[in-house]
């Protein structure tokens, strides 16, 4: 078991020698996320679990990648702080590192800002095998490139984080969601990106099971004067869920419970300008989209489709939708090899060139991104 | 400071590079006498000037493709210029190169408040994009000191933060897409009106990369809805150090005030000689703090933090009990540099951050290294994200004072970094401090980031010289420095 920057170093190098490409993986939680790397010889970063330094005042995180993001949260909770971007965990074994590799963020993405705008520095192995840093450890900086958020959503092809430093947050005192019931998709997506546009502290919209869902957080006082003008201005059939069962509804669908594939079926995620998502929606329809839930104030829409259903076109309707959408893997047997859609010719090479500064061996997760 | 040495076979390229110019723009879209190439020598960090062999105008992607694919060809770097507000000579021309400005690039091309972005080109400034969306109830976050004149494009190539920052983020978190020209002339699109990017973070890198990688030509930037309310107030303290505490317990208790910001003494009695914003006399340190957003929550937080900073020790507490009152306690802690003016006639501008807890150590060294030197150091700092900004006070007619105020500044982000922190908070690295940055990376570190700029850029035409010395062709040069008679842009607020 690798527990040290030094180890994953050694391991790196090794690989270098013998020429075997390397598959980077931790919690093995995000395994349908993403096209097969080609490579076989695992280097496993869950041993790197290690909490570096925390911060409260300072509202600086620094751990190791392999740390579980429950046990991330836990810690945070004990001092009122939390991670903003809410990363989806998809499992109990789910890393930070993971969530980083994938850039995952959750329903306050809209908000708060996405995973990659809370993190400030990273260390790594490159593909020459060098020990290397970038960002900081502040929580403002501009020196040097911006390597920690090029690293995320680099699905581990740019070489295995060692270490990584976040812009934590303070955890809002009091959550309560309104729930409208009986609005249409598009009557719910108007209604979202109207609110979002709100000077109010909306930390949560979506639309699931025919319900729009609309959180506020802050301390108590505020959330229910703010959820007091809200049902005023919603009207319609309302529900209120207060502290613990607002919490729950979220971590429900961050975590996509209702909406597991059967079989036969397979898990989408499309990513949109807000106001795309109903349109977006109905143009799934006729390729027998089977559940869906809208996230981000209509900015993120997951669907369940059949496995028949052909990726290039929802890759195709995605572009129409000014989107891009992720294929999720049916199982360990699908080789998923249209999971992301596909880049325009000049951001081709743009992604070609990063990878090959970073690793011009291509010895890290190849294919897992983009077709080598 | 390093300034690059102009090739002698760059330089005699010029004339094929005007005869390029002319088969590709009019003839109002080319500057190349040298009384007009005057104006563009240097920007805001103006002890450092030269001038390019031209200046070209474009008014469309399409010419700065056309203009990046002439110099590609023959072999002439590149430096983009928006309004020349930077304060680390990251616009700073190349003798031996094109002057690109974005000036005419300057329109709103789309407000779309259903996905709330607004798509600029990159000569549009910042404070023009607020002003689009103010009376629809929005506005664009980031807030540079000179946001009347900087342009979008110069404050993404710099990721410009201002006094905001700690709770709207910077220039990078508020940009959803850009499209850029690259090295090649090639056009790529990053990003668009959606929360995700296809592939890379490419958006990210290019984002502060400082006119290195590809010059930006359209940017779709997130727009918020303006806050409900905002409330200000103004804590006296009898040191510096006990006001970053009382920051430190806002932050500790749970909240993030849109601004907290620290004067020292020196900075107080400047601004109230030069203005009057009404500032407690004779304290060692004021403390301001601002709390926006939902009216219900400014309400009631605000009882909160007063509370706090009487138990942190304050002295004097006052609240701004109108609007009014409100932005002259800002007008006075952004009037601090130009008040720096009536203390002495120059001044010498660090921009490093710190971690919060490092404040008195930090401080105490400052004024070692203060009376060391003989030379006053006044501070103003954005408290929350602990960016400084030491000035250092100097007369540059009395000889040696400029070399010990550099000197200073220099032991100052040294010491920065010694506790942990960064060479630059917000002002970008450009030519001033690339020198420094072995300070704070290993030639590893720093190999790994020429790498990218040699992948992207594989000749380095692209602003050379700025954040990475280009090593084969330097000379040893001074330093930063700001002269109160020649200071560019001394009508612009700088906080």
């Amino acid at each position: 078991m690798l527990t040290t920057a030094e180890a994953v170093q050694e391991q790196v190098r090794r690989a270098l020698e013998q020429r075997t490409p390397l598959r980077l993986f931790a919690g093995g939680t995000k395994d349908r996320l993403g096209r097969p790397a080609a490579a076989l010889t695992p280097l496993d970063l869950s041993g790197l679990e290690q909490l570096v330094s925390y911060e409260p005042r300072e509202l600086i995180l620094v751990v190791q990648p392999g740390m579980k993001l429950r046990a991330v949260e836990e810690l945070l909770a004990g001092e009122n702080q939390h991670l903003a971007f809410e990363p989806p965990h998809w499992g109990e074994a789910a890393t930070i590192g993971g969530a980083v590799a994938c850039n995952l963020s959750g329903p306050r993405r809209f908000r708060a800002g996405a995973l990659r705008d809370f993190i400030l520095g990273i260390e790594m192995i490159d593909g020459g095998g060098r020990r290397i840093r970038g960002g900081g450890k502040v929580v403002k900086n501009v020196t040097g490139y911006d390597l920690p958020r090029t690293l995320c959503g680099s699905f581990g092809t740019l070489g295995p984080l060692t270490e990584l430093c976040f812009k934590v947050w303070p955890r809002p005192a009091a959550s309560q969601t309104l729930v409208v019931h009986g609005l249409s998709t598009a009557t719910a997506v108007a209604q979202m990106t109207g609110l979002a546009g709100r000077p109010w502290e909306i930390t949560g919209l979506a639309y699931a099971g025919a319900r729009l869902l609309v959180r506020v957080e802050g301390p108590e006082p505020a959330v229910v004067a703010q959820v007091q003008q809200l049902r005023e201005l919603l009207g319609g059939e309302q529900e209120l869920l207060e502290d613990a069962t607002s919490r729950t509804c979220w971590r429900e669908l961050r975590e996509l419970e209702p909406l597991q594939p059967e079989p036969g079926e397979v898990l989408w995620r499309f990513s949109q300008p807000p106001a795309e998502a109903a349109r977006l929606q109905q143009a799934l329809e006729p390729h027998g989209l089977r559940r869906y839930a809208i996230d981000w104030g209509g900015g993120l829409l997951w669907g369940v489709l059949p496995a028949t259903a052909p990726a290039a076109d929802l890759h195709q309707l995605a572009l129409v939708h000014q989107g891009l959408a992720w294929r999720f893997a049916a199982g360990p047997e699908d080789p998923n090899e249209e999971a992301f859609t596909p880049l325009s010719p000049g951001l081709t090479r743009l992604n070609q060139q990063l990878k090959a500064a970073f690793d011009p061996q291509g010895i890290f997760n190849p294919g897992r991104l983009q077709r080598p | 400071m390093l300034l690059p040495q102009p090739d002698p076979q760059r330089l005699r390229l010029r004339p094929q590079l005007l005869d390029g110019l002319r088969g590709l723009l009019r003839p109002d879209q080319i500057i190349h006498l040298p009384e007009d190439l005057a104006v563009y020598e240097c920007d805001a960090l103006s002890a450092y000037s030269q001038r390019p062999l031209a200046v070209a105008l474009p008014e469309s992607t399409a010419e700065v493709a056309a203009l990046l694919r002439l110099c590609h060809r023959l072999g002439l770097p590149v430096v983009p210029w928006g309004a020349g507000t930077g304060l680390s000579g990251g616009a700073l021309p190349l003798q031996d190169g094109l002057l690109l400005s974005l000036a005419r690039l300057n329109r709103i091309l789309d407000i779309d408040l259903e996905n709330r972005t607004a798509t600029v080109q990159p000569g549009v400034t910042n404070l023009s994009v607020t002003h689009a969306v103010r009376d629809r109830g929005f506005y664009y976050a980031p807030d540079p000191s000179s946001q009347i004149a900087c342009t979008v494009g110069g404050n993404i190539a710099e990721n410009s933060g201002g006094v905001h920052c700690l709770k709207y983020g910077t220039t990078t978190n508020n940009v959803l897409g850009v499209e850029v020209v690259l090295a090649d002339g090639e056009v790529v699109r990053l990003g668009g009106k959606g929360m995700d990017q296809a592939g890379y973070d490419l958006l990210g890198l290019f984002t502060g990369s400082e006119g290195l990688l590809g010059i930006i030509t359209e940017a779709v930037l997130r727009l918020l809805p303006r806050p409900e309310k905002a409330r200000a107030m103004m804590a006296a303290y009898d040191s510096v150090e006990e006001a970053g505490q009382a920051v430190a317990a806002i932050i500790g208790a749970g909240m993030v005030p849109a601004g907290l910001e620290i004067m020292d003494r020196l900075s107080i009695e400047a601004v109230e000689t030069f203005m009057g914003a009404g500032y407690p006399k004779d304290v060692e340190a004021l403390l301001l703090v601002e709390l926006d957003g939902a009216a219900s929550e400014v309400d009631h937080l605000i009882g909160t933090v007063e509370e706090l900073l009487r138990r942190s020790g304050a002295t004097q507490i006052r609240s701004a009990r109108s609007e009014e009152e409100r932005l002259r306690m800002w007008a006075g802690r952004k009037a601090a540099f130009p008040a720096m003016g009536r203390l002495s006639p120059d001044y010498y501008c660090m921009d490093g951050t710190i971690p919060r807890r490092a404040l008195p150590r930090v401080l105490g060294r400052i004024r070692e290294l203060s009376a060391q030197h003989g030379l006053r150091v006044a501070n103003v700092f954005h408290a929350g994200d602990g960016n400084l900004h030491p000035l250092v006070l100097y007369d540059s007619n009395q000889p040696g004072e400029l070399e010990r105020a550099e000197e200073l500044g220099l032991e100052i982000l040294r010491l920065c970094v010694e506790v942990g922190g960064v060479l630059s908070g917000e002002h970008g690295i450009g030519i001033e401090k690339s020198a420094l940055m072995g300070v704070m990376f290993t030639e590893e570190d720093l190999e790994a980031q020429r790498r990218i700029k040699t992948a992207l850029d594989p000749e380095w035409l692209l602003n050379p010289g700025k954040v990475y010395p280009v090593l084969h062709r330097c000379i040893e040069g001074g330093r930063a420095h700001v002269h109160q008679g020649d200071q560019r842009f001394a009508h612009l607020e700088r906080f």
